[in-house]
């Protein structure tokens, strides 16, 4: 009776193992497997270390690193020697040509004012 | 400067950054260095490398910056780019140096957590981080973004360019490697 027992107790705490990294979710185990977990210390402590395991890895997003001390340095020498981004380098470009008109509108009005004086004269 | 006063401290940076102000992106750079050298670190596995990512890392960030519409934070747009920057790099630089643990586990810990757990955790980091770097880069990535920083699988997936099950599949079996190297250090024997 005993051995039996504990054969079936053995094979679900293979069930419940071959679960793996899937133990650190609450409520994966079935029915019948929650049971036994729930009785079972070998595999509280299986469904324990996935979690703990978890936790550690989750912990890790709080602990940040000093950077490198000379990586502001070296990015502004990287874009000091870099162009303007594109956006900017579109929006510098729409000013260039906004001066570039109006100067030649300019450029126009004065000639046809010269035309019309130069004729007036004739 | 309080937390409520950072973001529109940043946003008023991302404008002048937007416009080509190249001091306005250096304070930028000052403000997310270390976030960014730290994700770089853990996804390269590599402290002389991820100084190289983190670097690349900002100049595409600079090229890059007038299409940053604001939809995320500004610190989402730039892991993503992290990302993406470490997985190019290690493309074309393929070697692998440990990390010195040495300078890893001296700093303050995870907020929010008990003293007794607080000093577990920490005696723990510098076995998980030498855990961490010898899974294998693609499987690393994975566990990386999705233990560490919590990202959904189909984003992970979309920027290793592998399909949703793969990035589980490599999930599953990271954990599994986690599980086996750190064994003493998370309870130990049945």
């Amino acid at each position: 009776m005993n051995t039996k027992m504990n054969r079936s107790s053995s094979l679900k705490c293979k069930a419940v193992k071959s679960l793996g990294p899937n133990l650190a979710e609450a409520s994966i185990l079935p029915g019948p497997l929650a049971h036994h977990a729930a009785t079972c210390l070998r595999c509280q402590a299986e469904v324990a270390r996935f979690r703990r395991l978890r936790r550690e890895l989750s912990s890790l997003a709080d602990h940040i690193e000093p950077a490198p001390s000379t990586l502001v340095e070296r990015v502004e020498q990287a874009i000091w020697a870099d162009a303007a981004p594109i956006g900017a380098q579109h929006h510098g470009a729409k000013v260039v040509a906004t001066i570039a008109g109006a100067t030649a509108a300019a450029a126009s009005v004065v000639a046809v004012a010269l035309w019309r004086r130069a004729r007036a004269a004739a | 400067m309080t937390v409520g006063e950072v973001q529109p401290y940043e946003e008023a940076l991302l404008d002048q950054a937007r416009q080509g102000d190249r001091r306005a992106f250096s304070e930028l750079v000052r403000l997310h260095q270390d976030e960014v050298s730290t994700l770089a670190s853990r996804l390269v596995g590599d402290r002389e490398l991820a100084a190289d990512v983190s670097q690349e890392a900002f100049i595409r960030a600079w090229r890059a910056l007038p299409k940053f519409r604001g939809d995320a934070k500004f610190s989402t747009w730039l892991h993503r780019i992290v990302v993406n920057t470490s997985w190019s790099v290690r493309r074309s630089q393929k070697r692998h140096l440990a990390s010195p643990l040495s300078e890893v586990g001296q700093d303050p810990v995870a907020p929010g957590i008990g003293p007794l757990e607080a000093a577990t955790v920490a005696s723990m980091r510098p076995r998980l981080l030498s855990a961490l770097n010898e899974l294998s880069e693609s499987v690393r990535a994975v566990v990386v973004l999705k233990d560490v920083y919590d990202w959904p699988h189909r984003e992970i997936a979309s920027h290793l360019g592998i399909t949703t099950t793969a990035a589980k599949v490599r999930l599953h079996r990271g954990r599994k490697q986690l599980h086996g190297l750190l064994w003493d250090e998370l309870g130990g024997a049945e």
